[in-house]
């Protein structure tokens, strides 16, 4: 195939829309003038086949005629081609006139699919970007990124097969979890985040760090909690191995506000009550009996006696799950997050399955829910999502039809690619690629869904 | 005798008041005149039953040995009550007939099912002049016109090739009286046909009453699944989600049928493809059959026969509908009875 149709070629097989070269209504009026056919027949006809087009090439096409090879499919492009460049109806008439005596059904199908822009993708652009990349290895993300904008912009092939993000689209990469990588988990490694907790014995000292969504939580023996630590890192240090926790520890590499460690003498205590936290204590001691006594210098003591007012409340802004049990996700780095409401759960099918569409929703100017986003429960892990399922169950205020209205008891922490400005949905804005990050439930105390006002602020700083 | 009175519709079926016969009827009946031997036309439960030898074989073996069956050639007439009925070649499947009332130098067709292509089982279409017919309308749309036979078996064995290939055994699924013998007559020697019990038993009744026939083979324990992928394999399209074609190799499955022109039948049919294999008359020859008899009048049966009339209507033709309003077609549920 020579490489100027190579575009116009792959336009039609991805089902790209189409200028109509004439209505199907003009179409139909020299149908029924050729046939000789009366109106109420095509539209009998129609009724039966449910589609135009394919009624138009049954009653028109010559059955006794074979279906052609590909070269007559070239001939016919190249003939539609020429008739949208030349616009000219009455030729294309005259034309159509002489082609649908002497064509299959199948054939005429092809032609009237063409001519009314009404054709639908034949193979999807993951696989067309998978085969390019095969035959020309350029980066298969880059193919899918060009395939999706080839509406929109006049790209030659040599434009399409350049190995090379340019700036305009490097500005609307794809958001990279859209497939997520499975991470090889360190044999070291703490586990999830409501159970991390860094238990080192270090001459006759106990440290234990435990940490939240909202920051690191410090615990003494009693399971007291002592204090929190706010912080933005979240989940990044959960995947971290144990060296690595250490080296940030006791090399400083990130500034320790961070962490709060709460020392205090060992020796008192059972060891059996630490349960199965004595097996990672001795990996961790282990590790860093190597390390110099002097680094432990640096790090802030508390006072005991201060941080044992606070009591722990095991509800409080609760982790319930980390959301991926069994696989962890890259979360882009400069993903944009939020956090929002459950107010209305869809069930596809109540009776044989749990998937439902969730609307999330944020506060508007007076503090009232509106609604935002949805996301599937496909992207929850099967935990998660029969847990939300069950809350669902349990907190209906109203049903109508297959759709829930929940109490809005349930906030989920959302990261987002980018916001656009969209008319027609309520908010009037709309979130690109939302993956659901933690669910979490809602504090007696807090409150911390995003507002429509901090959506429009991030909207700003997105658009400079 | 008026046209009006030759034939009359009732609730039993099309019925002749002056020879006290029914023709096709749905309900028993002292008399029925049968034109073929799928069950929406020989039902049973009528005392006698009239029509050729190989639709007696069907019947016999269909309804029951019991039933009374006189049979009557082609050709050969018969006088009941001083009306003349004569039986005639209608080459929609072996045996079928077109039934000629002939009564005071008044002629009225009634062709029951019929195609005019001709296949090497059903015997060739007879056009008969007569004053008033009685036709089908099953495909009487514009959108219904049949490739010709030849193409689409050669479809039928590049598919079969490619499953061949492939390691696939094809299984073709045909109504497994007609459609199956006039597959089976039309697919080369060299490639070896193994047939459902259904089809095998009926292959079996028709060859006794003398219709030639290639050897198939019936699928057994005792055929190799290694040999079934070799060949064609015919079945009814019963067999579907059976463990019957479960036991065979990897099989792909294709309908054999009119209906499968248009893309929503194929898509929505239970088979992975679909062959517009008909046994009825198609928008073209079903034209040319109307202006061809020379008829007054057309009575109109089975299908789409409101949408017919108003055709004939609008191009001189007079025309009566003997089924009240077009058949609602479930696309589901289609047989090439239908």
């Amino acid at each position: 195939m020579p490489r100027e149709e190579i575009i116009p070629f792959l336009k039609i097989v991805l089902g790209f829309k189409h200028t109509a070269l004439v209505t199907i209504k003009k179409l139909i009026s020299w149908c029924t003038d050729y046939k000789e056919l009366p109106d109420w027949m095509l539209i009998t006809c129609h009724a039966t086949t449910g589609d135009w087009v394919e009624t138009l090439s049954l009653v028109l096409g010559n059955p006794d005629l074979a279906q052609n090879t590909e070269k007559e499919f070239l001939i016919i492009l190249d003939k539609i081609n020429f008739f949208r460049i030349s616009k000219n109806e009455e030729e294309l008439k005259s034309w159509l006139l002489t082609e649908w005596g002497q064509r299959s059904p199948e054939e005429l199908y092809l032609i009237f699919k063409l001519i009314t822009g009404n054709i639908k993708s034949i193979i999807s652009k993951q696989i067309t970007a998978n085969l390019l990349h095969e035959l020309f290895v350029t980066d298969p993300l880059l193919l899918r990124h060009r395939l999706n904008e080839l509406h929109s912009e006049e790209l030659t092939y040599e434009q399409l097969m350049k190995n090379s993000w340019s700036v305009n689209e490097l500005k609307s990469k794809p958001y990279p979890f859209i497939e997520p990588e499975e991470i090889a988990l360190s044999s070291y490694h703490f586990g999830d985040i409501e159970h991390w907790i860094v238990e080192p014995f270090l001459h006759g000292t106990r440290i234990q760090i435990h940490r939240s969504d909202s920051g690191v939580k410090i615990r003494n023996d009693d399971q007291d909690l002592v204090g929190i630590q706010e912080t933005e890192i979240l989940r990044e240090f959960n995947l971290l191995p144990v060296d690595t926790v250490i080296d940030v520890l006791y090399n400083g590499e990130v500034s320790n506000h961070y962490f709060i460690l709460d020392i205090h003498r060992w020796n008192e205590k059972e060891k059996t009550e630490l349960g199965s936290l004595l097996n990672r204590k001795e990996i961790i001691s282990s590790w860093l009996h190597s390390y110099q006594i002097i680094h432990l210098q640096l790090l802030p003591h508390n006072d005991l006696s201060s941080l044992r007012k606070v009591t722990l409340d095991s509800k409080e802004n609760r982790i319930i799950k980390n959301i991926h049990d069994d696989r962890r996700y890259r979360i882009k780095p400069e993903a944009s997050r939020m956090y929002a409401a459950v107010m209305y759960a869809e069930y596809i099918n109540q009776n044989t399955s749990i998937q439902y569409v969730i609307t999330l929703g944020i506060y508007n100017e007076d503090k009232q829910l509106m609604p935002l986003t949805k996301i599937s429960s496909d992207q929850l892990p099967g935990t998660d999502k029969n847990e939300l399922n069950y809350w669902i169950q349990n907190n209906t205020i109203q049903k109508f039809g297959p759709v829930r209205v929940v109490r809005s008891g349930k906030i989920m922490c959302i990261a987002y690619d980018r916001i656009q400005l969209n008319k027609r949905v309520k908010s009037g804005i709309a979130l690109i690629n939302v993956k659901v990050i933690q669910i979490l439930n809602q504090s007696a105390g807090k409150n911390p869904i995003s507002s429509i006002t901090e959506i429009s602020i991030s909207k700003k700083d997105q658009d400079i | 005798m008026s046209s009006s009175t030759l034939l009359t519709y009732t609730s039993k079926g099309l019925y002749c008041p002056a020879a006290d016969v029914y023709i096709d009827p749905h309900k028993p009946v002292t008399k029925a005149l049968i034109t073929h031997g799928h069950s929406d036309h020989a039902i049973i439960g009528h005392r006698y039953y009239l029509c050729t030898p190989l639709t007696s074989a069907i019947i016999k073996f269909r309804l029951g040995s019991f039933i009374q069956v006189q049979s009557i050639n082609f050709g050969e007439s018969v006088m009941i009550n001083n009306v003349k009925f004569s039986f005639h070649p209608a080459g929609h499947i072996p045996g079928s007939a077109q039934i000629r009332i002939e009564f005071k130098g008044e002629v009225w067709v009634v062709t029951g099912d019929y195609k005019t292509e001709i296949d090497r089982v059903s015997g060739a279409f007879e056009l008969i002049r007569c004053n008033t017919l009685v036709t089908e309308t099953t495909f009487a749309l514009p959108i219904y016109q049949w490739k010709p036979q030849s193409m689409i078996i050669e479809d039928i064995l590049t598919w079969y090739q490619d499953n061949l290939e492939a390691g696939h055994s094809s299984v073709l699924l045909a109504y497994a009286l007609g459609k199956s013998q006039r597959i089976i007559a039309s697919i080369p020697e060299e490639i070896p046909i193994y047939v459902h019990g259904t089809v095998d038993n009926t292959n079996d009744v028709l060859i006794s009453a003398g219709l030639k026939l290639r050897s198939s083979i019936k699928v057994s324990s005792r055929v190799s699944k290694k040999d079934i992928q070799k060949g064609i394999t015919i079945a009814p399209s019963s067999v579907l989600n059976t463990p019957w074609i479960r036991s065979l190799q990897e099989p792909v499955t294709a309908t054999a049928s009119g209906w499968m022109t248009l893309n929503r039948s194929r898509k929505k049919q239970a088979a992975d493809f679909g062959f517009a294999l008909s046994d009825h008359v198609d928008w073209n020859a079903l034209i040319a059959v109307v202006k061809g008899c020379g008829a007054d009048h057309i009575w109109l049966t089975h299908g789409y026969t409101t949408d017919f009339s108003r055709w004939l209507t609008s191009i001189g033709i007079s025309s009566h509908c003997i089924e009240r309003g077009n058949k609602t077609i479930d696309i589901d549920n289609l047989t090439e009875e239908d």
